[in-house]
């Protein structure tokens, strides 16, 4: 948390300096975004009593953890191109017996940088995350850009790393408490990527990464990938994608998707896959070789009506066969089936929506379903209430359980500026007859407050 | 005989239709009517009267004291001995935005076949055979006969003059009179993407003022025959505050709009502006990217039409699946997702801890399915020895103290099995499972020294990282 603070405080301090320079600030502008969100969770821990030699369930305790995000974006500071951005995370958990994951650590620096941006080229410099196509890595150092052409971009970046989707350098204290056998060594992270929509609708880009500890006697990771995408007219897209952990030397994740567009509204997709994990070389685990599933997914979205849709799909896994080598398993499979199926439909300001998912095979067997109904009309009020149920057996864990939920939400946009929205539920189980699952009825619920403050320098609307 | 029919022509017509022209008004003022509905049993009195202008005689003259009996002149029957006392007054006008001067009328229908004696039952005699008093207000269909032009019905006519005048020479309609006025048949679900050719005559100003267009078309000031209508506060009073839908128009409709339209912007984009402001654009569009086509739009102002709002238009591509399924699109951010997307949206689920929107509200119970199949990469987002471990051992699901299998209860044989579930799902078991414990086995010096490599498994790794390798050797890596 220290370190975090002294790189909020750097990342201030430059801004700063940068604004009181000589130069004559032109048009200071910031934009601040505040986002508020408080949770009240219940929870019911088990505990193993030796005496009966079976877990039992203690009494319902609950968590309340709070968050508070804020993102500041500042510009105007003198000199064209130069901007300031944080990304702000504060975490605390109120009179709460139970820590929600993470709460004991209290502030996250999520992203904090200078940026330089020209015609052709963008510079960076601070704290970076970093999403790709091998997933969300965060490093503070420099990135540096390069867009020739406006669909072309060509970056290489590099710094200290941090561990992954923890916000933390690898030798953090928190780490090291967590595992004695974790490296006391930083890393350092080093990449370059190209991204490219060379015609509409279709984009490709690479990337490689290579992570190693900061006194170079071993690789953490050694990873690249590659994504393709082309639209064929309007209405096919074919995708294609495929990491490879090159320490490892074994292909990680890989797919191809074909999505065939019926109608404006109607799709049909499918997609070929596999999935094998990247585990750094950092622990035991990586010289474990995980194994690989691989499967396919069809799914279909149908527009019966401008107000009426409904969404299906499959999935299919499959792992090597297990039964062989492993003949102390019960029942556990080598395949797993998913099965989703939803509908919307609306009516007016009046919205419905339900689903239902199916899933059987290896892991355990789950079956529910989600239905809500809402009054939302068209300027971003909302208030509704759902239902939900579901009943799951786990293969190889203690639980399993039927369980009914309903709740009500709401949403009132209080300007262009605010909302608030609110949600609760409450969830009853129903213990499976003879298995040692722990009772579940619990009450859960969350308040947002979102703020913005500021020119509005970006898009006034959209995904933001 | 016309000369003593006249008067009770005029004055009956001017009473039963409700309309007159003050002897001094201006040629463009309005017509009135009675703002009470006409009540006056006229049949019952045709025996006492036999001609209209006994009561209306100002109908014909313009003389506004004498187109309404005098009170005395009922009273003169209706005193309470003849007849029920009545204490009728004349009533009070009621504005209409009639432009219908009867003057001229009736001297018209006097020179016509019928004389006095039909003059006013041309207009108003609620059927041509009826007898004479058997009148009513009149009707517009009436007029159709002279001034509809061949239209059916009254307001399918395209012309309303000059039967009307224009709302600005209206004065004395209320905004709620205004809002009160009937939809013509023309203005049906199609006609917002029609009445473009139809505007360009003088028939929208009879109805319409320019704050109504205004309350559409975004482009309201640069559109000649919008910027012809006078403003009109009463329109202005109805009009405010009201956000408009705007209905797709066909073009919009075709699958590749979404692509296509900017070269149809870039071809000008005049046609745009009549819906949409530079605000609709940013939905997608940046502000830094300075589309030309986005810049020659009129921007949204508190004054003006708010304009179509496209905020949060799903584009096409974003199948479905997408939340689950956009990592080929995401690969190549910087020039595709940046367009619509800040880092903020991405990370609202990928820094994971506070973002339940994404994995459904009950996803603590169901989650543990998921994370063994694999059906998503969890470590993208939760580092597994952390986020996880936390939560499941505050909740007792990890470092138990329960003997070796016993949370894996539905496997009596987990200890010696458990080797291919660990393949698959490894990184669920380090959710639970600190790498000390798999050592306890699984070390090459000590314990049960149990290989734990799996039959694909390249000594040459130990090249790339020595020091992993020693955790479990500690005397030395075997020679490969």
């Amino acid at each position: 948390m220290t370190r975090a603070i002294r790189c909020v405080g750097g990342a201030l301090l430059a801004l700063a300096a940068t604004a009181a320079g000589p130069q004559a600030l032109r048009a200071q502008a910031f934009r601040l975004h505040w986002t508020t969100t408080a949770e009240y969770v219940q929870l019911r821990p088990i505990e193993y009593d030796s005496a009966s030699g079976a877990y039992e369930a203690l009494p319902v305790a609950y968590a309340a953890p709070v968050t508070q995000d804020v993102e500041v974006s500042a510009w105007g500071l003198g000199v064209e191109g130069l901007r300031g951005y944080a990304l702000m995370r504060g975490r605390a958990a109120l009179g709460s017996e139970l820590v929600w994951p993470r709460y004991g650590d209290h502030f996250d620096l999520l992203a904090a940088y200078l940026e330089l941006q020209r015609q052709t080229w963008r510079l960076r410099l601070g704290r970076q995350q970093r999403a790709s196509a091998l997933g969300w890595y965060a490093f503070d150092g420099l990135t540096a850009g390069w867009q020739p052409v406006s669909a072309l971009r060509i970056e290489g970046y590099g710094g200290r790393g941090l561990a992954r989707a923890t916000l933390q350098p690898y030798n953090s204290p928190a780490l090291l408490a967590l595992d004695p056998l974790h490296p006391d060594q930083g890393t350092i992270l080093l990449g370059a990527a190209l991204s490219a929509t060379p015609f509409a609708r279709s984009s490709f880009s690479a990337i490689y990464q290579r992570e190693v500890l900061s006194d170079r006697s071993g690789l953490v990771s050694e990873r690249a990938a590659v994504d393709r995408r082309v639209g064929i007219g309007s209405f096919l897209t074919l995708s294609g994608s495929a990491d490879a952990d090159l320490a490892e030397q074994w292909i990680g994740k890989a797919s191809v998707s074909a999505a065939v567009r019926l109608s404006r509204s109607t799709f049909i997709s499918l997609e070929a896959f596999r999935y094998r994990p990247t585990l750094d070389l950092t622990t035991i685990w990586g010289a474990f070789v995980p194994e690989s599933n691989n499967g396919y997914t069809a799914s279909l979205q149908l527009a019966a009506a401008s107000d009426l849709s409904f969404s299906g799909a499959f999935t299919y896994r499959r792992w090597q066969p297990l039964s062989a080598g492993s003949p102390f398993l019960v029942d556990v499979p080598d395949n797993q089936k998913e099965v989703t199926l939803g509908a919307h439909a609306r009516r007016g300001a009046l919205a419905l929506d339900g689903s239902y998912h199916l899933e059987l095979g290896y892991g355990g067997d789950q079956s529910g379903g989600d239905v809500s109904v809402a009054w939302a009309p068209q300027d971003g009020w909302r208030a509704g209430l759902s239902g939900t149920a579901f009943k799951q057996t786990d293969m190889v864990r203690v639980t399993g359980g039927t369980v009914f939920g309903v709740g009500a939400n709401i949403r009132t946009p209080l300007g262009h500026r605010l909302g608030l929205s609110a949600d609760v539920t409450r969830y009853f189980q129903r213990r499976l007859a003879g298995t040692t699952g722990v009772d579940w009825n619990q009450t859960r619920a969350s308040l947002t407050f979102d703020w913005t403050m500021g020119a509005d320098a970006d898009r006034t609307g959209g995904y933001r | 005989m016309i000369a003593r029919l006249l008067p009770g022509v005029f004055a009956l017509s001017a009473m039963l239709a409700g309309a007159w022209t003050p002897a001094h008004a201006p040629k463009r003022a309005t017509a009135r009517r009675p703002a009470v509905m006409d009540t006056f049993p006229h049949a019952r009195h045709e025996k006492l009267f036999t001609t209209c202008d006994a009561c209306h005689a100002g109908i014909a003259s313009g003389d506004t004291a004498s187109m309404l009996p005098p009170p005395e002149l009922c009273a003169g029957c209706h005193n309470g001995d003849m007849a029920r006392r009545v204490d009728w007054q004349p009533h009070q006008w009621r504005a209409t935005n009639l432009a219908l001067d009867h003057t001229p009328h009736v001297a018209m229908f006097v020179g016509m076949e019928g004389g006095a004696e039909t003059a006013c039952q041309r207009c108003h005699a609620r059927a041509d055979s009826l007898p004479f008093m058997d009148v009513g207000r009149a009707r517009p269909e009436r007029c159709l006969g002279c001034h509809g032009e061949g239209a059916p019905t009254h307001l399918a006519q395209q012309q309303c003059q000059p039967c009307h005048v224009t709302l600005h020479e209206a004065t004395g309609l209320t905004a709620a009179d205004i809002a009160a006025f009937p939809k013509p048949p023309s203005h049906d679900a199609t006609w917002v993407l029609s009445h473009k050719q139809a505007a360009l005559g003088g028939t929208c100003a009879i109805c319409h003022a320019q704050n109504f267009c205004a309350s559409c078309h975004v482009n309201a000031a640069s559109v000649p025959a919008i910027d012809s209508l006078a403003a009109d506060e009463r329109v202005a009073s109805l009009v405010s505050g009201v956000r408009r839908t705007f209905p797709r128009p066909p073009s919009h409709l075709a699958g590749d709009w979404d692509r296509k339209h900017g070269q149809v912007a870039r071809a000008g984009v005049a046609e745009c502006a009549n819906c949409h402001a530079q605000e609709s654009c940013y939905g997608c569009h940046r502000l830094q990217e300075r589309v030309p086509p986005v810049r020659a739009l009129f921007s949204r102002a508190s004054s003006a039409a708010y304009g179509v709002d496209l905020a949060g238009i799903r584009p096409a591509d974003h199948l479905p699946d997408q939340l689950l399924r956009h990592r080929v699109t995401a690969a190549a951010g910087d020039v595709t997702c940046n367009r619509c997307h800040t880092q903020r949206y991405c990370a609202s689920c990928h820094d994971a801890a506070k973002a339940p929107g994404f994995h459904g509200a009950d996803f603590v119970q169901r989650h543990g399915q998921q994370a063994f199949a694999r059906e998503e990469e969890c470590a993208s987002c939760h580092n597994t020895q952390v986020f996880c471990r936390d939560c499941h051992r505050t909740l007792g699901r990890a470092d138990t103290k329960a003997p070796i299998g016993k949370f894996h209860d539905a496997q009596p044989g987990w200890l010696f099995g458990h080797g291919g579930i660990a393949r698959r799902s490894i990184e669920t078991c380090a959710s639970c499972h600190a790498q000390n414990f798999c050592l306890t086995c699984h070390s090459a010096t000590s314990g049960w020294q149990i290989n734990p490599h799996g039959s694909h498994f390249s000594p040459s790794v130990s090249s790339k990282n020595k020091a992993m390798c020693l955790i479990c050797h500690t005397t030395g890596i075997p020679s490969q």
